[in-house]
């Protein structure tokens, strides 16, 4: 229901500027992206013994692109002022989870052979 | 004038072939009908809802028109068939020629002026009209623009600038100028703002692709001194930041402008400073 | 040949005081002061707003993904946005599942688990995580270059658009052959 504010002279509002909502928010966005083909590309060519230092980096960099990934997902789709309680509700669900899948990925890393690794071996099981 | 008007008011049937056409006051104009030929009789369905029966749920209402008595362009059918068959067709229209914006709509899935979109001459298909997508609807194939024009207003698309020239307009060179090709020849018909998805969920909040790229007009241009101003404004998670490229608004622009490529200047501009 | 209805004061009132009746024709007078007691009612603008907004919850909204052809440019976004989702939502799965039942999810289960399936069930699975996989990642990659300014119109998107699907196809045949 996006009923119209004051007289139909009036313009829209903005909310107050904050850098780190926007162009902070979309530059790291596109770094950490562009960051991702480099690592995803030495992950490929590594050799077949496990590399910690590259499944660790690509680990946190697929977290934190998933993560934005899923918040913009939720400001797109959910977000509060359409969604009062469901929204903010998701968000915090959201962030709990992108913690809780840091720690098994860290876990995964340390524990077992590392993201990398299983994904050669499953491929050419 | 009595006895003409008498005349075309008993033409109710819709597939008449008959060479008389509605309102000509002129035997020199109906004998320049082509007798003989075949009617090229093509479907329409359009969008229709009332107002006055808001109940009643917005359904596709069929018509079938002669496309040789016809001029070549949507809006000519939907005047001709709002003329001949049913007078309660509602939709909004202007110039006839590409340049007002009024004509606006969703012609076989895609958002163009009515006026500049061709009838498609095959009889086999029939050509489905709606309305601007995602907005409210006044009345058939009337969108209700409010938000749009509250919207294009907030960017301030006028010039300002603290320091005006001692005497004269303040000069521009032609390179500066240049730069606003393809930005001012924006006709506000709101076809792009209403193709792009992200317009459709948050309207109320992102300003879309046509007052965007109208906002963009602005900054580019050289005489404009509030440009630290105006991009402080988009710095936020809704009114810009929306876009996600889709592309939508440069594939539906009936004027061939490109708002994608604007805004991803101002993302690149903003990005930097 | 004009056909104008007469409307407003002065033609009732001619018609009244220039009647040839001997009697002042009431009902003229009557239908005078009948059509001139109409009420007016003045509203600040934000009133009308109120009107305005009451007007708009009956209306209903244009119809809109169900009625657009699908183009190039919202197809391939969407799948861009469901293919990114998948695959993470695979990540976060595995991650949680390994997380809370690390000896059920280890390495050496997941292993073995795919190595005893048919021979088509791991072409199938090889190409539903290939295809999106590659998918996103030429994507991104035009979504990055758009970034930078370039490709940035219409032929350009299309372009880029149908090179990211021939890369996809080519590289997820690779992929699955690999």
């Amino acid at each position: 229901m996006f009923l119209v504010v004051g007289t139909v002279n009036d313009p829209t509002t903005f909310p107050p500027p904050s850098k780190s909502h926007g162009s902070h928010h979309w530059s790291f966005e596109r770094l950490l992206s562009a960051g991702l083909v480099p690592l995803t590309a030495a992950a490929f060519v590594s050799s077949g013994s496990p590399t910690p230092l590259i499944d660790g980096l690509l680990g946190l960099s697929l977290i934190v692109h998933s993560h934005i990934g899923f918040d913009a997902l939720l400001v797109d789709y959910v977000h509060k002022r359409k969604f009062p309680k469901l929204g903010p509700l998701l968000s915090w669900t959201l962030r709990a989870t992108t913690l809780a899948v840091g720690v098994g990925v860290y876990q995964f890393n340390t524990n077992d052979v590392g993201l990398t690794e299983l994904i050669r071996r499953v491929w050419t099981a | 004038m009595f006895s003409l008007l008498a005349r075309s008011s008993s033409r109710h049937l819709p597939f008449q072939t008959s060479a008389l056409r509605s309102f000509s006051s002129s035997l020199v104009t109906r004998q320049a009908v082509p007798t003989g030929n075949n009617p090229l009789n093509k479907e329409f369905k359009i969008y229709r809802w009332n107002p006055d029966e808001p109940q009643k749920k917005p359904e596709l209402q069929s018509y079938t028109i002669n496309l040789n008595e016809c001029g070549p362009m949507i809006l000519d059918a939907l005047i001709k068939i709002k003329n001949e068959l049913d007078p309660t067709l509602t939709f909004r229209r202007s110039c006839r020629e590409g340049i007002c914006g009024s004509c606006a709509m969703n012609i076989n899935g895609q958002n163009t002026l009515a006026c500049l979109c061709r009838i498609d001459r095959n009889e086999n298909k029939d050509t489905k009209i709606y309305p601007l997508p995602h907005m409210y609807v006044v009345k058939d194939l009337v969108p209700d623009l409010t938000l749009f024009y509250k919207q294009y207003k907030s960017i301030e698309p006028y010039l300002q600038n603290d320091n005006p020239p001692a005497h004269g307009e303040f000069l521009q060179s032609p390179e500066d100028r240049k730069k606003l090709d393809g930005l001012y020849e924006c006709i506000l018909c709101a076809c792009c703002s209403t193709s792009c998805p992200s317009y459709w969920w948050n309207q109320d909040e992102y300003l879309g692709p046509a007052t965007l790229m109208q906002a963009y007009r602005w900054i580019a241009d050289s005489r404009d001194g509030y440009k630290a101003h105006r991009k402080e404004k988009l710095q936020n998670e809704m009114s810009l930041y929306r876009c996600h490229t889709i592309f939508n608004c440069s594939r539906t622009c009936p004027k061939g402008l490109n708002p994608a490529a604007a805004i991803a200047q101002i993302k690149l501009q903003l990005a930097v400073d | 040949m004009s056909y104008t209805r007469t409307i407003g004061l002065g033609s009732a009132l001619r018609r009244a005081t220039f009647s040839p009746k001997p009697v002042r024709n009431v009902p003229a007078f009557r239908s005078v002061i009948v059509r001139r007691s109409i009420q007016t009612q003045s509203l600040k603008p934000e009133e009308g707003t109120v009107i305005l907004n009451t007007q708009r919850l009956a209306r209903p909204s244009s119809p809109h993904f169900t009625i657009y052809q699908p183009q190039l440019t919202w197809i391939g976004s969407i799948v861009h946005r469901v293919t990114g989702t998948g695959l993470s939502v695979l990540l976060y799965g595995f991650s949680l599942a390994y997380l809370f039942a690390p000896s059920t999810f280890s390495s050496a289960n997941i292993i073995e688990f795919a190595a005893g399936l048919p021979e088509w069930v791991k072409v199938v699975e090889k190409t539903i995580l290939a295809a999106p996989f590659a998918f996103h990642s030429f994507n991104g990659l035009r979504h990055l270059t758009w970034d930078t300014g370039k490709f940035l119109s219409l032929k350009g998107a299309y372009r880029t658009g149908y090179a990211v699907l021939g890369a996809t196809a080519i590289t997820t045949v690779a992929l699955v052959l690999l």
